[in-house]
């Protein structure tokens, strides 16, 4: 199970730099449901903050952070719901 | 066991809102979010110069499948269209030059140095409206410069500097607020941006203004777009102006920085 999330999460890191930002989130939807308390998905809202924001842009530049955050949220609910 | 399952889950939880408050922090201090950036930017660069050409390939390997015909076809097109351009740029030529002599003889030569930049990152890949070039303090940029493309669009202004590259901050990103003179009668108008090089400005009903005229962002006299639609309601005393930049800000691959001398 480790060597899968640790791959995924190498995954992740491609998307970061190769792929539009709108993949990053759907993967990371996808890790939050995978994976058990995918917390990677913060640490790399963070990362798309870093690379492509800056603090003087709307949304004071945190947009990464809250959009990952939230999509973390309403996963682990969703899940929790399936799984019920 | 179960007890156990709990405090590890509240373990982890407090583990998160750490990590959060401290990313918070660190996107919000600019001095901390910049060092951080500054070593990102150690390696982004390069991963994203493999990107465009992996792209290229990718383009080049998809070309092969095309039919002939079209591809015949559009040659032929493109074609007509370089030969249009060229007419176009003989024209341009000879304008600059009256311009040139003009300022000079006024005594406000206007040459300005440039430096040239690729595009690594468009705001294709970000959630942001920003442009990442590579060109930085080593090449003489520093913040506040401003970007233009193709010789004379404004597009934005530098917004973080490292040594081999930069981020530009488009006067399209929604929020931003630029002063521009808009038609031939230079109507002075405050543009918002509306993201991907679009913008909007409210002006005065009966304002001169046509779809077509060019808005003049005053630092520099550069253009900053092309009016593409007026909006008039008829219970408003103001006509909505929507503008965009000339060319698709998201297919731009080199852009210049005007440094200061």
């Amino acid at each position: 199970m480790i060597m899968k999330r640790v791959l995924f999460d190498l995954v992740l890191l491609a998307t970061l730099f190769y792929l539009p930002w709108w993949c990053l989130f759907t993967f990371v939807a996808i890790g939050v449901y995978l994976f058990p308390f995918y917390g990677e998905a913060i640490v790399f809202g963070f990362l798309l903050d870093l690379l492509y924001g800056t603090n003087i842009l709307y949304g004071f530049g945190i947009i990464g952070l809250v959009s990952s955050l939230g999509i973390f949220l309403i996963v682990l609910r969703i899940k929790k719901a399936i799984r019920n | 066991m179960r007890l156990r399952d709990n405090s590890l889950l509240r373990g982890k939880n407090l583990a998160l809102i750490i990590f959060l408050a401290i990313s918070i922090f660190a996107l919000s201090y600019n001095p901390v979010r910049t060092a951080l950036s500054q070593v990102l930017y150690i390696v982004a660069p390069s991963i994203w110069k493999t990107r465009a050409v992996a792209l290229e390939s990718r383009d080049t390997f998809l070309t092969n499948f095309k039919i002939k015909r079209s591809l015949v076809y559009e040659n032929t097109i493109l074609r007509e269209e370089v030969a249009r351009m060229q007419v176009q740029v003989l024209d341009r030529n000879l304008l600059s030059e009256k311009v040139l002599k003009l300022e000079d003889a006024l005594g406000r030569a206007g040459s300005d140095n440039r430096v040239s930049a690729e595009v690594l990152s468009s705001p294709r890949w970000s959630p942001y409206d920003i442009l990442e070039i590579d060109a930085g303090t080593d090449h003489g940029i520093a913040l506040g410069d401003l970007v233009v493309y193709a010789n004379a669009g404004v597009i934005g202004a530098i917004a973080e500097v490292y040594p081999s590259s930069a981020k530009v901050k488009l006067y399209s990103s929604p929020g931003e607020e630029s002063i521009v003179f808009i038609g031939t009668k230079s109507i002075p108008a405050s543009a918002h941006g509306r993201g991907m090089g679009n913008f909007e400005a409210k002006l005065p009903k009966g304002s001169p203004v046509e779809k077509g005229d060019t808005v003049i962002f005053p630092k520099g006299n550069l253009i900053l777009g092309v009016v593409g639609l007026i909006e008039e309601e008829p219970a408003l005393p103001f006509v909505n102006v929507f503008f965009r930049t000339p060319f698709n800000i998201a297919d731009i691959h080199e852009v210049e920085v005007i440094i200061k001398k």
